[in-house]
């Protein structure tokens, strides 16, 4: 009798602990939906809430009919996307080269995606703005997914890679000895059999250029290419032209679709994260 | 790169004929592989591997907005290391201690608070535990950017959330963002409270893994609890969270969202970060050489860490627990 009480206390105690780490946890997020969902008439919130008073969509229907808002939400998309589609491509190209040919060399340019991941890689920026400079390619949507495509290479090539080499090889020699090419071994049977991966490995291209302020700074100088970092970064500088309210709606737009992703896949990306190595 | 190893293996080879042309015919068997891996290579090389190499090249040179400008751009070989270096009164040399300070601070709060919710979320007959662990890792699943925003408003000295908590209970407002010390405080709670449900989240993979004979078998021995975790959780946990910690190591030192988008590095320069003060150099001063020096020196410093993480990992395997 007396070990049990002790036992119902101790899981007393887990679950408060347990609910002052969820309350820490979800306070900032609920400050945002809060602001975000709540009307006021001030630009900042004046007043201290726990749950909405006047509950309202408005701070989302004033973002999604800003114009640059909606500018931004187009620049990122095509950013993140167009990287995502470019870089997974040569990578997946690669990587099942990597795992499925042995071929004289090999080893070397795995081994140069390693040593490329340890390169000082902001160091590059001078050099890469004169290069889009001189190329007459700036402020394009070009420049920037090649660079943000570059920077993810090597990641996705290793990931992908190891991915490809749990597959076991029984499966190829199947579909050649019926018949396949090579190319056809690789669009219709490799491709659909490595979708968990090559999903978590797009979800982290993606999120690199959509969360990216440094680089985007750098590059883009022309307000009609503005992506959604530098947006919001500037709205979070200046309460006086924009409110709260619709500073926290855009936040939210911005980071709801990675927020659902994570959420959903967060058992194979820590899987993808911890074994894929140290990513540099 | 790989191009060339593969002329020199040619010519190694040349003297005996077999080999040679065994090579000749595996590289043309396998030339599709070649056409395979060239987009990629040729994308790294010409985006990435080529600026890199240029400006490591500009590390040794003066090259600034004013000299590139009016034509002045010299060699002056070491001069930048040691002006980064050179002094313990640098600046840099202040940024890059205070670098280490964010680093071991956070890394420990990471693994120490991860490691304990796991191992209370990990608990057999636990209720709601689903609820608990979806919000314990929402921060790890919104985007690190627009959390960071999100924290500098809260952080607002009138209107933010912090200030108008404290202020219902009648305790003064702090100065979060504005006192260099209170700041620096302010931005490690944002990057502790970014960072540890991804430790909990590895160390919760790594539990559930552990058979629960072990702690029946030291049941049955009058093991406590102390000593279970001592003796059996522990070093069962250590080569899942051995290689997320460095991973994290790394992620915490190269940080730039959170601590630029809070404080952008301020108040005067008092919770800069390598990889904000790097950006900051760039971007206010224009001085292109400066930056490229402190990115080779930062690099060096994650190679360290590389070369232990793979030293520690490999002799984890030895040890054959992996």
């Amino acid at each position: 009798m007396k070990g049990k009480t002790k036992e119902r206390v101790s899981y007393f105690f887990t679950h408060l602990f347990l609910i002052i780490v969820c309350l820490l946890t979800f306070i900032p997020i609920w400050w945002v939906l809060l602001t975000a969902f709540d009307k006021r008439v001030s630009l900042v919130s004046t007043e201290f809430l726990i749950y909405p008073r006047n509950p309202t969509v408005d701070n989302f229907i004033q973002v999604l009919s800003h114009p640059s808002f909606v500018t931004w939400l187009k620049n990122s998309f095509i950013f993140a996307a167009g990287t995502t589609i470019f870089s997974l491509t040569l990578a997946t190209l690669s990587a099942y080269a990597y795992s499925r040919f042995d071929f004289p060399g090999k080893k070397a340019g795995l081994a140069s995606y390693v040593i490329y991941m340890m390169l000082p890689t902001t160091a590059a920026l001078v050099p890469q703005l004169l290069i889009v400079k001189y190329l007459g390619i700036k402020n394009s949507y070009l420049s920037l997914i090649l660079i943000w495509s570059a920077a993810n290479m090597a990641f996705a090539v290793w990931n992908l890679k190891g991915y490809f080499d749990t597959i076991p090889k029984s499966i190829e020699e199947a579909a050649i000895i019926d018949g396949a090419s090579k190319f056809q071994v690789f669009t219709m049977i490799m491709l659909p059999l490595a979708k968990p991966a090559l999903a978590i490995t797009a979800i982290f291209i993606f999120t690199a250029p959509w969360t990216d302020y440094a680089t985007s700074y750098l590059f883009l100088t022309d307000a009609s290419k503005y992506t959604l970092a530098q947006g919001l970064f500037g709205w979070a500088a200046d309460f006086k032209t924009v409110s709260w309210g619709v500073f926290c709606a855009g936040s939210i737009i911005m980071a709801l679709p990675l927020t659902v992703l994570y959420l959903v896949f967060q058992k194979y990306i820590i899987n993808g994260l911890t074994v894929g190595g140290v990513k540099g | 790169m790989f191009l060339h190893t593969d002329v020199s293996n040619i010519n190694d080879t040349v003297l005996t004929k077999k080999n040679r042309n065994s090579l000749f015919y595996r590289m043309k068997k396998n030339r599709m592989a070649y056409l395979y891996i060239l987009p990629a290579m040729l994308v790294v090389f010409t985006v990435s591997i080529f600026p890199i190499i240029y400006g490591i090249g500009l590390s040794f040179f003066n090259a600034n907005l004013y000299t590139m400008g009016n034509g002045t751009v010299k060699f002056i070989g070491l001069k930048n290391y040691v002006k980064a270096l050179g002094s313990i009164d640098a600046e840099f040399f202040v940024v890059l201690l205070r670098t280490f300070i964010w680093t071991i601070v956070n890394v420990f709060a990471h693994v120490t608070l991860g490691l304990i919710i796991a191992l209370a979320l990990n608990r057999q007959n636990l209720k709601f535990k689903g609820i608990y662990r979806t919000l314990i890792i929402l921060p790890w699943a919104v985007p690190q950017f627009v959390t960071a925003l999100v924290w500098k408003m809260m952080y607002h000295e009138q209107f933010g959330f912090f200030n108008q908590f404290l202020g219902l209970l009648g305790i003064e407002p702090i100065h979060w963002l504005s006192n260099g010390k209170i700041a620096f405080i302010a931005v490690i709670i944002v990057n502790i409270w970014l960072g540890f449900p991804f430790m909990t989240m590895v160390a919760t993979g790594a539990l559930q893994s552990i058979s629960r004979e072990y702690y029946e078998a030291a049941d049955i021995d009058g093991a406590t609890a102390m000593q279970k975790l001592r003796y059996i959780t522990l070093p069962l946990l250590k080569p899942a969270m051995l290689p997320a910690t460095i991973l994290g190591t790394i992620w915490t030192f190269t940080n730039f969202n959170v601590i630029y988008m809070v404080t952008g590095g301020g108040p005067s320069k008092a919770t800069e970060i390598v990889s904000t003060y790097q950006f900051n150099v760039l971007t206010r001063q224009n001085a292109y050489s400066m930056a490229a020096t402190y990115s080779v020196i930062v690099s060096i410093i994650l190679i360290i860490i590389t070369l232990i993480n793979m030293k520690v990992t490999k002799a984890l395997s030895d040890e054959g627990v992996e």
